[in-house]
C-alpha cells in the first residue's frame, strides 16, 4: 500500500463521509422552511433570507471536509 | 492540468512574490474605483443609463440589509462595509467564469486564494468589533466575554474561541466554494470540452452570488450580534 494510492482513498474518504451531515441537515432546514411557507405565505422573503443563510452553515462545513480532501489530495 | 492550492507565481516583486489572484484583485479594484468616479464624477438627478444601474443595486443591497437590521443608524453603520464586500467578493467570484479558465495562466479568481478571503476576514472582523468597542463603550464590550462568576467566565471564553472560528469559518467558506468550483471548471474542460461543462458553469453562477451574499450577510449578522445590548 504505497502513499499515493492511500491518499487517494485517504481523499474520497474524507469528502464521501463528510458530505453526509451537511446533506442531511441542508434536506431538514429545506423542508422546515418550505412547511413555514406552506403555513404562513406572506413571510415568504423573510423565511427565504433565513433559510439561506441556514444553509451555508450547514454547506460550510461540506465545505470544510472537501477543503482537507484537496490538501490531502494536492499538498 | 495544474491545480495548486497556493497561488501561482507570477513575478517576483520588491520583498513577496507577486501571485496571479494578487494582481487580478489589484485589476478589480483599479476597476471598480476607475468606474465608480467616471460615472459619478457629474452624477445627474435624472440618472444616465450606468449611473442607474449602480444606483439600482446600492438601493436593493440597502433595503436588503435595512431589512436584516431594522434600526437606521445600526444600517448607515454597517453599510458600507457590507456593501464593500459584497462588490468586491461578487467581482472576484466571477472572474472564475471567463473563458480560458485553465488555459492563460493568469486567470485565477482572487476569492480562490486563501490569502484574500483570510485578509478581508480579519479585516471584516476586526472592523465589526471596531464598531462593537465603539457603540458600546469597552466596559460593556468586555462583559461579554469576561466575568468575576467562573461559569460565565467559561461561557466567555468560549464566545472568544467563537469569534476566532467565526474569522476562519468565512474565510474557509469562500475559499474552499471557490476553489473547488475552479477545480471543476478545469476538470470538467479537461473531460470534454464541448457542452459537457455547461452545468457547471451554471452552477457555479450560482455559487458566485449566493457566496457573495453570505459573506456580506454573515458580516451584518456578526455586527448585529456584536453591537446587541448584552442582557442576563
Amino acid at each position: 500500500m504505497d502513499l499515493t494510492i492511500l491518499k487517494t482513498f485517504a481523499a474520497a474518504f474524507a469528502i464521501g463521509v463528510g458530505a453526509l451531515g451537511p446533506a442531511l441537515a441542508i434536506g431538514k432546514i429545506g423542508a422546515q422552511a418550505l412547511e413555514s411557507i406552506g403555513r404562513n405565505p406572506e413571510a415568504t422573503s423573510k423565511i427565504q433570507t433565513a433559510m439561506i443563510l441556514a444553509i451555508a452553515f450547514a454547506e460550510a462545513v461540506a465545505i470544510y471536509a472537501l477543503v482537507i480532501a484537496l490538501i490531502i489530495e494536492f499538498v | 492540468m495544474e491545480i495548486s492550492i497556493a497561488a501561482e507565481k507570477v513575478f517576483e516583486g520588491i520583498a513577496l512574490p507577486i501571485t496571479n489572484t494578487f494582481l487580478l484583485s489589484f485589476l478589480i479594484f483599479i476597476g471598480l474605483f476607475g468606474s465608480i468616479y467616471f460615472v459619478f464624477r457629474k452624477a445627474k438627478l435624472f440618472p444616465s443609463k450606468i449611473q442607474n444601474f449602480f444606483e439600482w443595486i446600492f438601493e436593493t443591497f440597502l433595503d436588503y440589509v435595512d431589512s436584516v437590521v431594522g434600526d437606521r443608524e445600526k444600517t448607515r453603520e454597517i453599510f458600507p462595509l457590507a456593501f464593500t464586500l459584497f462588490v468586491v467578493v461578487l467581482l472576484a467570484n466571477l472572474i472564475e467564469l471567463i473563458p480560458g479558465l485553465g488555459v492563460f495562466h493568469i486567470l485565477r479568481s482572487p476569492s480562490s486564494d486563501l490569502n484574500f478571503t483570510l485578509a478581508l476576514a480579519v479585516f471584516s472582523m476586526g472592523l465589526v468589533h471596531f464598531y462593537a468597542i465603539r457603540r458600546l463603550k469597552f466596559k460593556h464590550y468586555i462583559k461579554k466575554y469576561v466575568s468575576k462568576n467562573p461559569v460565565f467566565m467559561f461561557v466567555g471564553s468560549l464566545e472568544g474561541v467563537s469569534e476566532v472560528t467565526k474569522v476562519l469559518s468565512l474565510s474557509v467558506r469562500l475559499f474552499g466554494n471557490l476553489f473547488a468550483g475552479e477545480t471543476l471548471l478545469i476538470v470538467s474542460a479537461h473531460l470534454f470540452s464541448f457542452l459537457f461543462p455547461l452545468p457547471f458553469l451554471l452552477l457555479e453562477v450560482l455559487v458566485s452570488f449566493v457566496q457573495a451574499l453570505i459573506f456580506s450577510s454573515l458580516i451584518v449578522i456578526f455586527y448585529l450580534s456584536a453591537t446587541a445590548i448584552a442582557e442576563h
